[in-house]
C-alpha cells in the first residue's frame, strides 16, 4: 500500500483495524471445476497453440490412448499390420506350395496335383461347415481365396512340367475365373476337382 | 529441493515448442488466484466466472509472444481479466447502487465480520464502487495504478473508493444491529492515522 491511499482531503476515510483484519482474511485463490483445465487446454489445441506430447498429469482429452497416440492412428497401425501378416502368410503359403511341387518334379507331379485338388475340395467342404456352424463368412471367404491361389499355382507348374498335357490348362482357366469372382457354384467346382 | 521453473521458461517453452505440459504447470499455477479475482470483481456466477478464466487463458496463450515482462505474468494475466471481466459486466447490465443510509452515520463493525458476511457484503456493492475496493484494499493497487487500469483518474478512484467503504460499513452495520449489536460510536471505533 502507498502513501496514495490517504485521502489528501483530510476524510477520515482510513480502514480500522477491524477492517483490515478482515480483508485480509479473505481468500485469495479459489480452485475452479476440474474441467476448466481440460477445456482450455483443448481449445488451445484445436487453435495450434498447444501441441499434446502425452505427458501431462491428469487425463488430457478425448481421442487418445494413454500413450498420447491418437486412437485412429493406432486403429490404421493396427489394420495395416495385419494386412501385411495376412499378405505375407499368404505369399509364404503359395511359395511353399509352389517348392513342394519344384521339389517333387522328378516324381510323380501329377499325383501330387491330384493330392492338392482333393485337399481343396476337403477344405471347400469344411470351411462351408465352419460357415455353417459360425457365421464366419470373412474367414472361409479368405480361406477359400488362399485355397484357391495354392491349386492354381499347383496347375501352373503342371502345365510348365509337362506342355503337351490337356489338364493343367483346362484347370487354370476354372481356377481364373473362380479367382475373378465369375459364377461357378460350389458343386461345380467340386465335380471338377475330384480327381 | 529443485527451484519451481520460472514462469517466463514455460512461456518461452509454450512460445517455441507450443509445450502443453508448460501450460499446464502455468494454469495450475495462477488459475486459483485468476478465478477468485474475477469471481469478486463480477460477482455473479461461478460458471460465467470460469468462461472469463477460459477467455483470460486463450488470449494470454495465443498473445504470450507480444507478452514484454514489463511486469510479473500474473499481473499481466491479471489486468486481462479484469478487462474482459468489466467487458461481460457492462454486456451483463449495471447492477443499480444498493439504497444507502446516511454514509455519515455508517458505522464500522466493531468485531471482526464473519468472513461471508463480508464477501456478501462487497457483492453487493455498485460494480464500480466494488471494482476499485477489490482492487485497491484487497489486491494492493494504488489510485494510480487503477486509474490506469480502468482508464479514469487517480481522483476518480479515490472517491470511489470512498464511497465504497462507506456503503460497506453501511451494510455490516445493518448486519450488525440485525443481530442485535449495540451500535458503537464510530469516532472510538475507527482507526485514527497520526
Amino acid at each position: 500500500m502507498t502513501d496514495d491511499r490517504i485521502d489528501p482531503n483530510g476524510e477520515d476515510d482510513e480502514l480500522t483495524a477491524v477492517e483490515l483484519e478482515a480483508l485480509a482474511r479473505l481468500p485469495r485463490e479459489k480452485e475452479p471445476s476440474d474441467l476448466l483445465e481440460g477445456r482450455i487446454v483443448q481449445l488451445l489445441r484445436e487453435r495450434g497453440t498447444l501441441v499434446d506430447r502425452g505427458s501431462p498429469a491428469r487425463s488430457s482429452g478425448v481421442g487418445f490412448t494413454s500413450r498420447g497416440v491418437p486412437v485412429w492412428a493406432a486403429v490404421a497401425a493396427g489394420f495395416a499390420l495385419f494386412l501385411c501378416g495376412g499378405l505375407a502368410g499368404h505369399r509364404l503359403g503359395a511359395r511353399s506350395a509352389t517348392d513342394a511341387f519344384l521339389a517333387v518334379r522328378e516324381q510323380d507331379a501329377a499325383l501330387r496335383v491330384q493330392e492338392v485338388g482333393s485337399a481343396y475340395v476337403r477344405s471347400l467342404m469344411a470351411l462351408e461347415t465352419l460357415r455353417a456352424e459360425s457365421g464366419a463368412d470373412s474367414t472361409v471367404g479368405r480361406g477359400r481365396e488362399v485355397a484357391t491361389t495354392t491349386l492354381h499355382a499347383a496347375a501352373r507348374i503342371m502345365a510348365r512340367l509337362d506342355p503337351e498335357d490337356p489338364l493343367p490348362p483346362v484347370l487354370i482357366e476354372l481356377l481364373e475365373d473362380r479367382m475373378r469372382g465369375e459364377t461357378r457354384d460350389q458343386a461345380a467346382i467340386r465335380r471338377t476337382f475330384s480327381f | 529441493m529443485t527451484e519451481p521453473v520460472s514462469d517466463r521458461t514455460l512461456v518461452d517453452r509454450v512460445i517455441r515448442h507450443r509445450d502443453e505440459t508448460a501450460f499446464r504447470t502455468l494454469y495450475r499455477r495462477h488459475t486459483p488466484y485468476l478465478f477468485q479475482f474475477v469471481l469478486r470483481v463480477q460477482a455473479r456466477s461461478e460458471a460465467d466466472a470460469e468462461d472469463i478464466v477460459q477467455e483470460t487463458w486463450i488470449r494470454a496463450a495465443t498473445g504470450f509472444e507480444r507478452f514484454r515482462w514489463d511486469s510479473t505474468l500474473r499481473t499481466w494475466l491479471g489486468s486481462i481479466a479484469l478487462n474482459l471481466t468489466r467487458d461481460w459486466l457492462r454486456r451483463h447490465g449495471h447492477r443499480e447502487p444498493v439504497e444507502l443510509e446516511d454514509e455519515r452515520r455508517a458505522v464500522a463493525p466493531t468485531s471482526v465480520p464473519e468472513r461471508l458476511d463480508l464477501e456478501r457484503a462487497i457483492a453487493r456493492l455498485p460494480d464500480g464502487y466494488r471494482t476499485v475496493l477489490v482492487l485497491h484494499d484487497i489486491e494492493g493497487f494504488t489510485h494510480v495504478e487503477i486509474g490506469e487500469r480502468l482508464g479514469i483518474e487517480a481522483v476518480s478512484s479515490r472517491t470511489q473508493l470512498s464511497r465504497a467503504r462507506g456503503a460497506l460499513r453501511t451494510m455490516l452495520a445493518s448486519a450488525d444491529r440485525t443481530a442485535g449489536a449495540p451500535a458503537p460510536d464510530r469516532a472510538t471505533s475507527r482507526r485514527r492515522d497520526p
